[in-house]
């Protein structure tokens, strides 16, 4: 691979984030939601092209320990220090290596989740190529690969910054100062244009999205030499081309349409039997400008009508709250749950009150589906009787809310606790990170950012030794400070035992 | 050249305007302007790649009789159509020519002026390179070359609707069902996704910027094979590598930077102190711009890039704006605003230069000589003041960077008076024999959508009076099927209308001497 490429990302490490929408258990949930029996994740072999330094894989590594990992990139630096890190936590089942995606042929065996997260949009067109190879040739006949990229036509807006940057800081050699340098032309022009309006809000919205990234991120996904987005069209010819097809994007919500207007979902639904033209269309009318979409081998059959029975088969976890105090959750009122973002939905049936009622108390943890069912049956009183019933009906609004990402669904119940020992035991993958960051991996695999400096110290000290009592006295702090420590990692799935 | 570019030409031809801001009238004005010593445009030679049918060719060739012309073009059809119109008219400095541009060399001769509009960036690479070879290998020492091309940043917002135009029909053979169903999904889209998000409203101004276009140029411009754009860098690496360097843009409003705030201009100053080239990027990169209209010219020229206000003395002067109040204040210091409809505007209280643009206004369409304009406006202001000469230069040069001031190498031929037998150009006679759109006198492409006014222009062909007009037009309205009353009615009109109709065509310089 391009030398140019190798050094950029040993002079500035990549800052290590996790990616939940490529751990083995989304492609495994959504593989099954399309009809595909993915290999059990307990027991998989997992490949990363373009790892970094590991973060995510490593992350994966730990949460499945029957599975094996296999990560690769280009950088050496990377790959030292996501080793030291393997080292330092203590895990065999995840092999880091520095080497040229070119260099992989069939010898290096079959996976059976492949992911290229954050690479082939950065990459030469021969690499690329290359990676397509590879998902084709080493993954297992019901494998699933995960690639992310960045899309057109969304990316237009996107390049007339990144080009104006470029072209602004050409001269400038050190590239922490070149991206500085960059991000402060566009908030200088965005500020001084005066007409076109729309223009005026790109530079706007551009520099918004730039200054909200860690300024490495801005280094090497905006200031790099080659940035490619691609049509989705084209990238799944491509795919085709290689005997993969389309499965699924890695977010459901991301293939959904019941937020457009009723002329453009009638257009979608007219183009249902086609599934690569109404995914174009999706992205011609949201803009989209980055994808993370799985494949498949052409040869398998999906099946692209998710039955409500398949959600019996998965765990199912909700951080929704009603929006009201004391919600009527067995009355018909129509009660607001949002998520912890943006997600949010409003019903008045009492079986989906319930349910994400129960689903938010018990958050982190997920329940079973039969679980979840009595729960929330038994908070509305139900009859006995009705339980298949009400079985059939909660199954289809679970996939119905599943579309707005309120709710989780996973194959995988990860190893944390709400109810920690007098010596607590926290995640040593995020013990590690919090050494030198402030961002770590919980054990559902998600990013969680821990802005107190004492959460971070009691973070680091909960190695299964230390008692409440040394903990405090060691950091000397109080009983509450620790208890509101301690409720904070608990509350972020970041402690084990 | 690739053979579909040639045929998509064939099957459905380029709607022709004329482009008055690639006259050799304007070419020499910014030439002059930024210390050049132009070819006289009355006698100097105009090459044209990528002519088309010829229209814009066409028309200056009416306007300059002693220069000449030629033209090339890929297409045979729309040769064709030019040189019918060429022999109709009778036109004798003037020749369109069917050729591949890759074919000109240096044994094609030398020209004054090569101009290339919304040509480089239709075609392949290879042409592309070609065109600035000829625009350097076949440019007179003190020539003067006009490209346009579609330039980035702005260009993006096109392509990423052309990119969605082009995916939608790909399955759509026929160019005009093509453009036809182009245009409604862009309607479909836009209409359905109505939000405010940068990219919603991309999709909104580029429906408006189709909207009220022919349905030919969303064909050849947006949905073409080829639709490549530059960077303004880009175009002039391209340029210096054919030892050409950048003149001017050939709207010289274009290149200014006065609606910026302070700081916004303090940048630009400062870079254009460094290089007009970055001062130029930097300008594309704060307006957004989306299309250029670049002049160059020989590398070893020295150009003045601060632009030389003393070659005002030279010029022609015109202004169509309009002062705010009725009676400006021409002897005073009162503050009077002057503007053109909907577009620019300014305010001076400087007498000499308020009495200079009352008189201006006052002979508008006809152009002033600066010497008589001066001395307009001395007298008018009752300034008495030694440098007088230069403070007009210097004023009119900043109210040309607003464009509220035309300036003129020549007095484009036509008149103002309506004489005893009115005449209009043979071309424009020519053109009303198939379509409504005339070329004025002043190089503009202009749409005369009403029969009378039609009827009344074929008529003057120069030995018609006043009585031989009425009759003409008296037997047109006889033989039309309205009722007899209204005819009658129309008919007692006639000479009024006449009258009103004749002064009217003189204002938009149709009638020549």
């Amino acid at each position: 691979m391009s030398q140019t490429i190798r050094e950029s990302y040993e002079e500035i490490a990549y800052p290590g984030f996790i990616y939940p929408q490529a751990h083995p258990d989304r492609l495994a949930v959504m593989a099954k939601l399309f009809g595909l029996n993915a290999p059990s994740i307990e027991n998989c072999r997992v490949l990363e092209l373009g790892c970094g330094d590991g973060t995510a894989l490593i992350s994966f590594a730990y949460s499945l320990p029957q599975s094996q990992f296999v990560g690769v990139d280009i950088a050496a630096n990377h790959i030292e220090q996501g080793n030291e890190m393997i080292r330092t936590i203590g895990i065999d089942n995840i092999t880091l290596k520095q080497l040229d995606v070119m260099t992989i042929d069939e010898s290096f065996a079959e996976f059976d989740y492949i992911i290229a997260h954050g690479l082939i949009s950065w990459i030469p067109d021969f690499v690329r190529e290359k990676v397509f190879e590879i998902c084709s040739k080493n993954l297992s006949p019901n494998g699933v690969v995960y690639l992310s990229y960045n899309t057109m036509p969304g990316c237009h807006l996107r390049k007339i910054a990144r080009e104006m940057m470029l072209y602004h800081t050409r001269n400038v050699t050190n590239s922490q100062a070149r991206a500085r340098e960059g991000l402060s032309m566009i908030k200088f022009f965005s500020d001084n244009v005066v007409e076109p309006e729309v223009y005026k809000l790109i530079l706007q919205n551009e520099f918004q999205s730039l200054s909200d990234v860690n300024i490495a991120n801005v280094v090497h996904d905006d200031f790099s030499e080659i940035n490619n987005p691609f049509y989705f069209y084209e990238l799944m010819r491509e795919a085709e081309s290689r005997g993969l097809q389309f499965l699924s994007e890695a977010d459901y919500i991301d293939m959904q349409d019941y937020y457009l207007k009723d002329q453009l979902r009638a257009m979608l639904f007219q183009l249902r039997n086609d599934v690569i033209e109404r995914e174009q269309y999706l992205d011609f009318a949201r803009g989209r400008r980055f994808r993370q979409t799985l494949l498949c081998r052409k040869d398998i059959q999906l099946n692209r009508t998710q039955t409500p029975q398949l959600i019996r088969e998965l765990f199912i976890a909700s951080a929704a709250t009603a929006e009201s105090e004391i919600p009527d959750i067995k009355g018909d009122t129509p009660e607001r749950f949002v998520g912890l973002k943006t997600e949010e939905i409003t019903s008045n049936n009492p079986l989906v009150k319930a349910a994400l009622f129960v689903l938010g108390k018990t958050f982190p943890k997920s329940l079973g589906f039969y679980e979840l069912l009595d729960s929330a049956r038994e908070l509305i009183e139900r009859e006995d009787e009705s339980r298949e019933r009400d079985a059939v009906e909660l199954g289809t609004l679970l996939l119905q809310i599943y579309r707005s990402a309120l709710i989780e669904l996973h194959l995988f119940k990860p190893s944390f606790t709400l109810e920690p020992d007098e010596r607590p035991f926290a995640s040593p993958v995020a013990r590690y990170q919090v050494r030198s960051f402030d961002v770590v991996s919980t054990l559902r695999c998600d990013n969680c950012f821990l802005s107190e400096k004492l959460t971070r110290d009691v973070l680091q000290l909960l190695d299964g030794t230390k008692t409440h009592d040394f903990i405090k006295a060691e950091l000397g702090i109080s009983d509450d400070e620790l208890e509101n420590a301690l409720l904070e990692l608990k509350e972020n799935a970041l402690i084990e035992k | 050249m690739s053979q579909t570019i040639q045929e998509s030409y064939e099957s459905v031809a380029y709607p022709s305007n004329v482009q008055p801001q690639m006259h050799p009238d304007r070419l020499a004005v910014l030439a002059e302007l930024f210390g050049m010593t132009p070819a006289l445009i009355e006698s100097c030679r105009v090459l044209e790649l990528g002519c088309g049918d010829g229209s814009s060719l066409i028309a200056f060739a009416n306007t300059l009789p002693n220069a000449s012309f030629l033209g090339v073009d890929i297409a045979v059809n729309h040769i064709e159509s030019g040189n019918g119109i060429i022999k109709n008219v009778g036109l004798k400095n003037i020749k369109l020519e069917q050729a591949d541009v890759t074919k000109i060399d240096k044994s094609f001769g030398e020209f004054d002026y090569i101009i290339a509009h919304g040509f480089i960036s239709w075609i392949p690479d290879f042409v592309r390179e070609k065109v600035f070879e000829i625009c350097s290998q076949n440019l007179a020492p003190n020539g003067v070359a006009y490209i346009s091309y579609n330039t980035y940043p702005g260009f993006h917002h096109r392509q990423l609707v052309r990119e969605i135009l082009r995916y939608h029909v790909r399955e759509i053979e026929k160019p005009y069902e093509r453009a036809k169903q182009s245009a409604d999904f862009l309607k479909f889209l836009t209409g359905a996704t109505n939000k405010t998000e940068p990219y919603n409203l991309t999709l909104k101004q580029e429906l408006e910027n189709i909207t009220d276009k022919p349905i030919e140029i969303l064909l050849h411009d947006d949905i073409a094979e080829i639709n490549q754009a530059f960077y303004f860098h880009e175009f002039i690496s391209l340029a210096e590598k054919n030892n050409l360097q950048f003149l001017s843009e050939a709207d010289f409003t274009q290149s200014q930077d006065y609606i910026y705030p302070e700081n916004a201009r303090a940048f630009l100053a400062h870079l254009k102190n460094e290089s007009i080239v970055e001062f130029e990027q930097y300008i594309d990169f704060i307006k957004g711009r989306r299309f250029r209209q670049t002049l160059v010219c020989h590398k070893e020229v020295t150009l003045y890039r601060n632009a030389n206000a003393s070659a005002m003395q030279n010029f022609f002067l015109a202004s169509s704006a309009k002062f705010q109040s009725n009676k400006p204040d021409l002897k005073g210091r009162r503050p009077e605003k002057f503007s053109k409809q909907n577009k620019a505007s300014a305010t001076t209280d400087n007498p000499l230069v308020k009495a200079a643009l009352f008189y201006l206004m006052k002979q508008y369409p006809l152009y002033v000589r600066f010497d008589e304009l001066l001395d307009k406006a001395v007298e008018l202001s009752e300034t008495k003041n030694e440098t007088a000469a230069n403070d007009l230069c210097n004023y009119l040069l900043e109210i040309y960077r607003s464009g509220l001031l035309e300036l003129h190498q020549f007095q484009h031929p036509f008149t103002t008076k309506v004489s005893n037998a009115p005449k209009v150009s043979e071309l424009v006679r020519n053109q009303l024999q198939t379509t409504q759109f005339v070329t004025t006198q002043r190089c503009v492409t202009i749409n005369i959508p009403d029969e009378f006014s039609r009827k009344l222009l074929l008529l003057l062909d120069g030995t018609r009076d006043t009585q031989a007009l009425i009759k003409g037009l008296s037997a047109w309205v006889n033989s039309s099927n309205a009722p007899l009353h209204e005819k009658k009615k129309f008919i007692e009109q006639l000479p009024n209308r006449l009258k009103v109709s004749l002064e009217q065509l003189a204002n938009l310089a149709l009638l020549v001497e």
